[in-house]
């Protein structure tokens, strides 16, 4: 996944990733480098945790989990995902912790590969805060689905993985929520 | 005020901020946490070495009563019945 908060494209579309030297430096337990790195993706954490849940109290005691175990997890932390998307696992499990509510039932999947759509977009542009409200109207499992593919744009093998549901379910959730977003946008959310 | 639209559903912003800045309270959890590793490790520390040292010893001594046991009898020559000792 691109990763806008902890990468920059060069000439040669090399991925630099400027966390790594303040994940080492965290990693020997300076907490001030750490804070660097709370403060750098702690929008998108938040961000993560308040489409999730829908609730801002909630988002922010969330957010805050995640860090804290983030921190503790720092020295398990391989780089062979990128720091934002490892900070994101952790922040989807204290969701789903917290949450404790039958969320991401398994819904039946004929062929997962009928639910194949590019990204989804609109005829005429959408208010973002009309969009916003669309979106927490949803069921919680295809909100799920939508908020980590939709909008985070994580592939659904990724995505699968962080809510611990089959990819065939993410996909069918994810058509799900198109659907009941685009009838719900023409409706009008109330 | 100012109204954003967009037109696909990637294009919302990613990053939503908390209202409240969550650094403190990490920060207190980072330096408890700090407190609970450093007062666990000098305990370790202090009892490491007492403990293996008096492991080695068992050991040691363990060896030489078993070291005692196995000793081979002193050898013979082939051919010569063994000494008999005379009791004095």
């Amino acid at each position: 996944m691109a990763d806008g908060a902890t990468a920059r494209m060069t000439k040669n579309d090399t991925v630099v990733d400027f966390d790594v030297a303040l994940i080492e430096r965290a990693r020997k337990g300076d907490s001030k480098a750490f804070e660097r790195l709370y403060r750098d993706h702690v929008g998108r954490v938040h961000g993560l945790c308040l489409r999730m849940t829908r609730n801002p109290d909630l988002a922010a005691d969330c957010a805050q989990d995640a860090f804290i175990k983030a921190w503790k997890a720092l020295p398990r932390f391989e780089a062979r995902s990128s720091f934002s998307t490892w900070l994101h696992r952790i922040a989807v499990n204290t969701v789903l912790e917290k949450r404790r509510g039958p969320s991401n039932a398994e819904i039946p999947v004929e062929d997962p590969t009928e639910y194949e759509e590019p990204v989804l977009s609109f005829d005429t542009p959408v208010e973002e805060e009309e969009l916003e409200a669309a979106i927490q109207s949803l069921p919680q499992g295809a909100r799920d689905a939508l908020v980590l593919c939709g909008v985070y744009g994580y592939e659904h093998s990724e995505a699968s993985e962080m809510l611990g549901i089959a990819v065939g379910t993410c996909k069918a959730q994810l058509h799900r929520a198109r659907g009941l977003l685009r009838d719900r946008l023409e409706r009008g959310v109330k | 005020m100012n109204i954003r639209r967009v037109n696909r559903i990637d294009e919302l912003a990613k990053s939503l901020p908390p209202s409240r800045d969550l650094w403190p309270a990490i920060s207190a959890a980072i330096e408890a946490d700090r407190v609970v590793a450093m007062d666990s490790a000098p305990r370790r520390s202090r009892w490491l070495p007492a403990v293996g040292m008096a492991a080695a010893v068992a050991l040691v001594t363990v060896g030489i009563f078993i070291g005692r046991g196995i000793t081979p009898p002193p050898a013979t020559v082939a051919g010569t019945p063994p000494r008999r000792v005379r009791p004095t």
